[in-house]
């Protein structure tokens, strides 16, 4: 067999060990370790076995994983951001369809502090689908609002699969970062649109509610808030201005959130410790499929695997457009049935040589891929924002209705796509002001 | 058998806890570094290096075998989910026996390389400290042999059917955000 052929197959084992329920990380460790020892000998293999697993851990970089998932979960479970979908509502109510608005506005926020958008999804789920249910709103708006919304906690900094795809493409994450703001400040104005448009067609979606708010009602919605939005401002003026690595600003960050909580009364040592816990336990499920993908990408770039599928791709068409479609249609489908780190640490091994060889510009194309991911987080058959939700809401609203909530947004997320694709220079207009 | 099982569960609480106080000494570590730098003028010795190798490496592997109890490694679900639940059973025994394999080959592997390091005492200088790393390269070793004992309890209380006295409940977070598939 020539090596081509050893790594065709070697992905065709991997599929049949995915299938079979085999963790991801195992499965890219058994056919890389598997490949390598075919390609180059026991040696070879022996050797990368030994030295990935350490190196690809005790990565700086990679450490602002932990810290930036530590400032998230201490601020969920502190509830240091309870207040933010009251303080949006107070200021946005009025708005028709005032309450589904809010809720986009305070999960954009909430973004802010985590890099999750499950995350996201549960902190907005629990307040604010059910003063919308309790406000008439239709279910389908109220839980698709926010499900939708969850994901703009992956793309507005931090975001844990932005500092994965970092790593993996060896991409700044300070560039991804302020991509990514950008990304999801645009995909929350879409989704106002969405509401606002439904609003229009049928009023009967979203009652007028109750709003006769003074200015000093305003300012005083936000003090529950200010305090750790200072704090997240202040993070990532740092970063951005050069001043903390991404590591640093996630420390900062959990420490500061840990100083609020600890001020506010709300941080006790169970929430610490719970918050520290969900940190370890996605730590590691990370790091397994890392070094799997490390190992994966070795084996690939080896056996010239990697090299094939991006000739043949490429050479579907020399127009850059119908390979770009082609990408998104995959990772649509692929997000279909993936959760996205998963999808992200699978797919990037094998996706990373077309897109060198294509010569698209890396940030633009990790902005491109977590947006695709994220669309995945929230279509059937496997939709993890809509499960979190469904979650929360229990009996109140069906699977369907949420899935069907959803759909109105998918296709506004399906025009930021296309904008994404048609203007590329609008998605590194950020990075390119601040950090060029 | 499940009395074998609740000493693992405990013996991995414990090392949870170690995790969940190490998170805590790297925040505080990376806090004092970056003040001591812009207040003082005087950024900690090796900060980067002590955070990479040994936080980072303690936390990420320690934490292995909390992942393997929990059953929190991410999967496929989609093919299997459509099989029958006798068939899906068959299968995590088959992903417990592929976990044992690999991590006990990757134990024995790494605990090799950890005596070479241990053999030149590998060190990192950062700036003017030279930092001693080799202790850290025996977590390795440690972290992967904790889960392929967590995945070898598993295969055989799969194997054997009997009860298994793990703790794989998460009552202590919270279950809507269910972790390890965060992202």
């Amino acid at each position: 067999m020539s090596n081509v052929e050893i790594g065709f197959s070697a992905l065709g084992i991997l599929f049949v060990l995915l299938a079979m329920r085999i963790p991801i990380g195992l499965s890219l460790i058994i056919v890389s370790f598997g490949g390598l020892w075919v390609l180059i000998g026991w040696r070879g293999a022996y050797g990368s076995i030994g030295i990935v697993p350490y190196k690809f851990t005790a990565n700086w970089v990679l450490s602002s994983i932990p810290m930036f998932l530590l400032m998230g979960y201490v601020a969920y479970h502190a509830q240091l951001t309870r207040g933010l979908f009251q303080a949006a509502r107070v200021w946005m109510g009025a708005l028709p369809g005032g309450l589904a608005i809010s809720a986009v506005m305070g999960s954009s926020v909430f973004a802010a502090v985590t890099g999750s958008s499950l995350a996201c999804t549960a902190a907005m789920g629990r307040i604010a689908v059910p003063e919308m249910l309790r406000s008439n709103y239709h279910p389908e708006l109220a839980t698709g609002t926010v499900a939708i919304a969850g994901t703009i906690g992956a793309l507005i900094p931090p975001s844990i699969l932005l500092i994965l795809y970092g790593v993996i493409a060896s991409q700044p994450v300070p560039d991804l970062f302020l991509a990514g703001l950008g990304v999801g400040i645009i995909s929350a104005i879409g989704y106002v649109l969405v509401v606002l448009l439904r609003v229009a067609i049928d009023p009967k979606v979203a009652p007028p509610v109750r709003n006769d708010y003074s200015w000093r009602d305003r300012f005083a919605a936000l003090g529950d808030t200010w305090p750790i939005l200072l704090v997240m401002i202040c993070v990532f003026a740092g970063l951005f201005g050069g001043v903390f690595t991404a590591t640093e600003a996630g420390a900062l960050g959990a420490f500061f959130a840990c100083v609020v909580g600890l001020a506010k009364r709300t941080l006790t040592w169970p929430k610490f410790k719970a918050a520290a816990l969900e940190c370890l336990l996605t730590t590691s499920a990370l790091i397994v499929i890392g070094i799997g993908a490390s190992l994966f990408t070795r084996f690939l770039a080896i056996s010239g695997v990697g090299t094939v599928i991006s000739a043949t791709i490429l050479g579907v068409s020399d127009q850059a457009i119908v390979i770009l479609l082609l990408i998104v249609v995959l990772y649509l489908l692929i997000g279909c049935f993936l959760e996205p780190v998963g999808a992200l640490l699978l797919t990037l091994p094998i996706v990373l040589p077309i897109v060198t060889n294509g010569g698209y510009d890396m940030i633009w194309f990790g902005l491109l891929l977590v947006k695709l991911l994220e669309i995945g987080m929230v279509t059937p058959p496997i939709g993890m924002n809509v499960f979190v939700m469904k979650g929360v809401v229990g009996d109140q609203v069906k699977l369907t209705s949420i899935f069907k909530g959803v759909g109105w947004f998918i296709v506004m997320d399906l025009v930021v796509v296309a904008a994404m694709i048609a203007f590329p220079q609008a998605v590194l207009w950020l990075p390119n002001l601040f950090l060029n | 058998m499940t009395r074998l099982g609740r000493i693992i569960s405990r013996v991995i609480s414990v090392l949870s806890m170690v995790g969940t106080l190490l998170l805590l000494a790297m925040v505080l570590h990376i806090t004092c570094d970056v003040a001591a730098r812009y207040l003082l003028n005087k950024p900690l010795p090796g900060t980067i290096e002590i955070i990479i190798n040994y936080h980072m490496i303690i936390i990420g592997f320690l934490s292995l075998a909390f992942t393997e109890e929990k059953n929190r490694n991410i999967s496929v679900e989609l093919v299997a989910d459509l099989l029958p639940q006798g068939v899906q059973k068959r299968l995590d025994v088959l992903a417990s026996f592929a976990a044992v394999v690999v991590f006990g080959f990757l134990t024995y592997r790494n605990w090799i390389e950890a005596t070479k390091k241990f053999d030149i005492k590998a060190y990192v200088t950062q700036g003017s400290t030279d930092i001693p790393i080799w202790p850290a390269y025996f977590v390795v070793p440690l972290g992967c042999a904790l889960v392929m004992i967590v995945a070898l309890y598993k295969l055989v209380c799969g194997v054997t059917g009997a009860t298994s006295g793990l703790d794989t409940g998460l009552d202590e977070v919270d279950e809507v955000t269910a972790p390890g598939e965060a992202a």
